[in-house]
């Protein structure tokens, strides 16, 4: 009789996937409504979140003042990156510091957008500081300048960090996009 | 063998879905080969957001740069990128929407249409819509798809396998599928996959001994390839186990418990599976009569945290050991202790379940930061752990949170993909209550902002107005007119002196004064003279003048003409001053696109609630029903228990009388006293 309720602890141990498997399926029409309406709630939430950024780079940043400032990677095989500092005339208004995820994301052809801002017409100067950890594991430093002139339409320039094959260091380059 | 199953089956959806995001992930990172750097920013900043996880931003991107014109520069890949995030996000049937318009396209690349049909296959995939997905998977070409993404063709090829699992079996169809397995690597967890799905179609068939063939085999197949990244030898290790238990469990189910105690041996302790491992091992052991075995794996078991529901019945099943070893006393107290902790549990389960909250229900669950995923399991994540809806929340590719019970009471339910979906529906609802609110924040200070706007915008308005009256406009005005018709009247008369110079001006009121003077004179010869030299003067002047009249009249027109233009364009601009004055079209604009997101916001939110409510509802239900099924299985073990409990004391209690009255009646003591008081 013991052998026997110690196999009825077997059979038990053996139903057990089956009944909860059954459960499972009773909760599938329950799960599919309630997650077709989360579904269609963050397709409306994307909606709102898309015409919310528009409104407020309309009202923050008009078109005949936006100047932004993008950040790509290159490969970046001779740079771990750290941080970037920028200066625009002579003043500092982004510095970021980079997780393993962000520069993983550069590195996959992803581009942040390092700051945004308004700027008059007029002529302008740029400077960006980049940190790392360069070729033999060395602390890496670099900057890079551009001059350039604010029309009256958006303005968008672009910190270029690709690895350089002749002489196997990092370069920096700000680019102004058309 | 049905409970293998089922963990199977919620690995695989785990491990598939880990795979779908690491496909797409990959296709982008090819396109970015071919082009070196995003030649869209939009695109750029999206892809920014994509690689990091952060799926609802990455979307938004997209949006965003599809509203304003497209992405520009990257053929069909956005659209497969934009499809993989809302698949990525939970979003499957906009992703088919996705695909079905890219294939719809016409004029799209056959890479791109032959991953859409993957994809879309997929999505009917996860949607267990069988038909849908084998016709689009019918659809994609191998070889391209290999060229294009090996990875992604390797998933291609398992989910083919799995259709042809569920087709009724035929030398034709398991011939197709072993084709199958030959394309995939040996090293690939797809081909382990299919192999131990095989096995469980077999058994479904009634054919255990392919079963066993397959799991042995699979086994023995399953060496760690050093080339692989860790998570990939972590889970091919996982699998190994996982058919060692399989296999184990099936050996039990022969009844040929030595082969299983072998198999079930070879399970490591500090394995995932090892507490299966043990308690199987002790089943076998104790009906191999190796009693002594199966208490000390029991003994094992029972030193650990009873962390799993199931685990519960190892105080039973070791006092039920103790009395197979013949140590009834033993046996009576460890059955007293298995029943005094089954009505403990019954008293603490009654009680969860009647004071069961969203609240009591988030604290008794551990959640995982983003950079804490190597952190111990025993590890106390209760202080440093996310709330629900927080960004930095540690998830799946598919956006599952990761997360450990604190009460084992919620392990088995934890482990269920209903319970992880509706944990993850509410995590991602918290997450887009907390956009919104974010949002509510940053429209109100739109609104002061264009309050500011407006006062100062009134503030130069004044100003300007107080300006235009200084330099009294009106006047201006008059005397360009009048100067017009002077101009205008002397044209007519052909008035020569009116268009003179000023140095004719000068000139003829010198003549003028000269005239004057001369009259004044007696007539002599001396004035004869002069006033001979001032009619010449006078003549030669008015010669001058009439000579001049076309020149000067031209020069006077000109002036007025430009005096013409600087005017209408003064009053051109002072209109639109006035107008700009008069109206708040700008800012008005604003403040009708800031009121009607702010009531589309409050439209969402009101849903959002709504969802909330249905969700937590979902989760309470299932806790509800888990701790009832629990209390059942308690009461089971709690009854059995005390059964046996019950049974022991009387035997012990009439052995013990049969004995005094034996020593009584002067008998020598029989052998089970004394194996009783071997106990003591």
């Amino acid at each position: 009789m013991m052998t026997h309720r110690f196999s009825l602890i077997l059979s038990a141990l053996l139903l057990l996937g089956s009944s909860t498997v059954f459960a499972q399926d009773s909760n599938d029409g329950d799960e599919g409504s309630v997650a077709l309406s989360v579904e269609e709630l963050k397709k409306q939430v994307i909606r709102l979140n898309r015409d919310l950024f528009i409104l407020e780079e309309d009202l923050l940043f008009p078109a005949s003042t936006q100047f932004a400032v993008f950040l790509s990677l290159d490969t970046g095989e001779f740079l771990k990156l750290d941080a970037v500092k920028l200066k625009l005339d002579d003043d500092t208004v982004a510095s970021h510091l980079y997780t393993e995820r962000q520069v993983k994301a550069l590195q996959r052809g992803g581009m942040q957008r390092l700051y945004m801002g308004n700027l008059k017409t007029g002529s302008h100067q740029v400077t960006v500081f980049v940190e790392g950890i360069g070729p033999d594991n060395r602390a890496y430093k670099q900057a890079a300048t551009l001059e350039f002139e604010k029309g009256t339409g958006t303005a968008a320039l672009e910190i270029r960090i690709r690895d350089r094959s002749s002489d196997y260091q990092p370069e920096v380059a700000i680019v102004e996009w058309e | 063998m049905a409970e293998l199953f089922l963990i199977h089956q919620m690995r695989l959806l785990f491990r598939q879905t880990a795979i779908v995001a690491m496909a797409c992930a990959m296709s982008a990172a090819q396109a970015d080969e071919a082009t070196p750097r995003a030649s869209d920013t939009g695109y750029g900043m999206a892809l920014y957001e994509y690689h990091q996880g952060n799926f609802f931003q990455a979307l938004t991107r997209l949006n965003v740069v599809n509203r304003e014109g497209g992405i520009a520069g990257h053929g069909d890949h956005p659209l497969l990128v934009e499809g993989g995030l809302m698949l990525a996000y939970g979003m499957t049937r906009e992703a088919q929407r996705q695909f079905q318009a890219l294939l719809d396209t016409s004029d799209v690349s056959d890479e791109a249409r032959n991953q859409a049909w993957f994809y879309l296959g997929k999505v009917f995939w996860l949607e267990k819509d069988r038909d849908a997905s084998t016709d689009a998977l019918s659809r994609v070409d191998g070889e391209l798809l290999e060229e294009s993404d090996p990875e992604l063709y390797h998933e291609w090829l398992y989910l083919k396998g799995q259709w042809l699992l569920g087709q009724s079996q035929s030398p034709e169809s398991r011939q197709q599928l072993d084709d199958l397995l030959d394309e995939l690597p040996v090293s690939s967890p797809w081909r382990f996959y299919l192999r131990y799905n095989r096995s469980v179609q077999s058994l479904t068939a009634g054919d255990q001994p392919a079963a066993m063939d397959e799991l042995e085999a699979l086994i023995a197949d399953t060496s760690p390839d050093q080339d692989q990244p860790s998570d990939v030898q972590a889970e091919m290790l996982a699998l190994e186990q996982q058919a060692r238990l399989s296999l184990g469990r099936l050996h039990m189910g022969k009844g040929d418990f030595e082969r299983a105690m072998r198999v079930l041996d070879e399970i490591p302790l500090d394995g995932m599976l090892s507490d299966q491992a043990l308690f199987n091992y002790a089943v076998s052991a104790s009906r191999q009569e190796q009693h002594g075995l199966a208490l000390q794996a029991l003994d094992a078991l029972q030193k650990r945290p009873l962390f799993t529901p199931w685990l519960q019945q190892v105080p039973y099943a070791r006092a039920f050991t103790i009395e197979q070893m013949g140590r009834n006393k033993q046996a009576l107290a460890a059955y007293r202790r298995a029943a005094e902790h089954y009505v403990q549990l019954d008293q603490r389960l009654t009680e969860e379940q009647a004071s069961l909250s969203e609240s009591r229900l988030i604290n008794a669950l551990a959640f995982v930061r983003e950079g804490a995923e190597n952190t111990a399991p025993d590890a106390d994540l209760s202080a440093t752990g996310p709330a629900l809806g927080e960004s930095t929340m540690l998830t799946d590719a598919y956006g599952r949170v990761k997360v450990r019970p604190d009460d084992f009471s919620l392990a088995e339910l934890l482990a269920g993909e209903a319970f992880q979906l509706a944990l993850r529906d509410m995590h991602e609802l918290y997450r887009l209550d907390d956009s919104l609110d974010q949002w509510r924040q940053q429209l109100a200070s739109f609104e002061v902002m264009l309050d500011t706007r407006r006062t100062r915008r009134e503030a130069r308005i004044r100003e300007t107005r107080e300006a235009l009256a200084s330099m009294k406009v009106d006047e201006w005005t008059d005397r360009q007119e009048a100067f017009r018709k002077d101009i205008e009247q002397a044209s007519a008369n052909e008035n020569a002196a009116f268009f003179m110079t000023a140095e004719q001006k000068a000139l003829k009121n010198q003549l003028d004064r000269v005239e004057n003077t001369l009259a004044g004179l007696p007539v002599n010869e001396k004035t004869r003279q002069q006033r001979q030299t001032y009619e010449r003067m006078r003549a030669y002047f008015d010669w001058w003048v009439a000579d001049e009249y076309g020149v000067n009249r031209w020069a006077a027109v000109k002036q007025l003409r430009e005096l013409d233009e600087a005017m209408d364009t003064f009053v051109s601009q002072r209109k639109l001053m006035e107008e700009e004055m008069a109206s708040d079209d700008r800012l008005d604009e604003f403040a009708s696109r800031i009121a009607r997101k702010k009531a589309e916001l409050d439209r969402l939110d009101r849903q959002l609630d709504l969802a909330l409510e249905q969700t937590r509802q979902s989760l309470m239900n299932l806790v509800q029903s888990e701790l009832a099924r629990q209390r059942q299985q308690v009461t089971s073990y709690l009854r059995a228990s005390r059964h046996a409990q019950a049974r022991l004391a009387d035997g012990l209690f009439l052995n013990a009388r049969e004995a005094a009255v034996q020593q009584n009646s002067g008998r020598p003591d029989d052998d089970t006293t004394v194996k009783e008081g071997s106990d003591d």
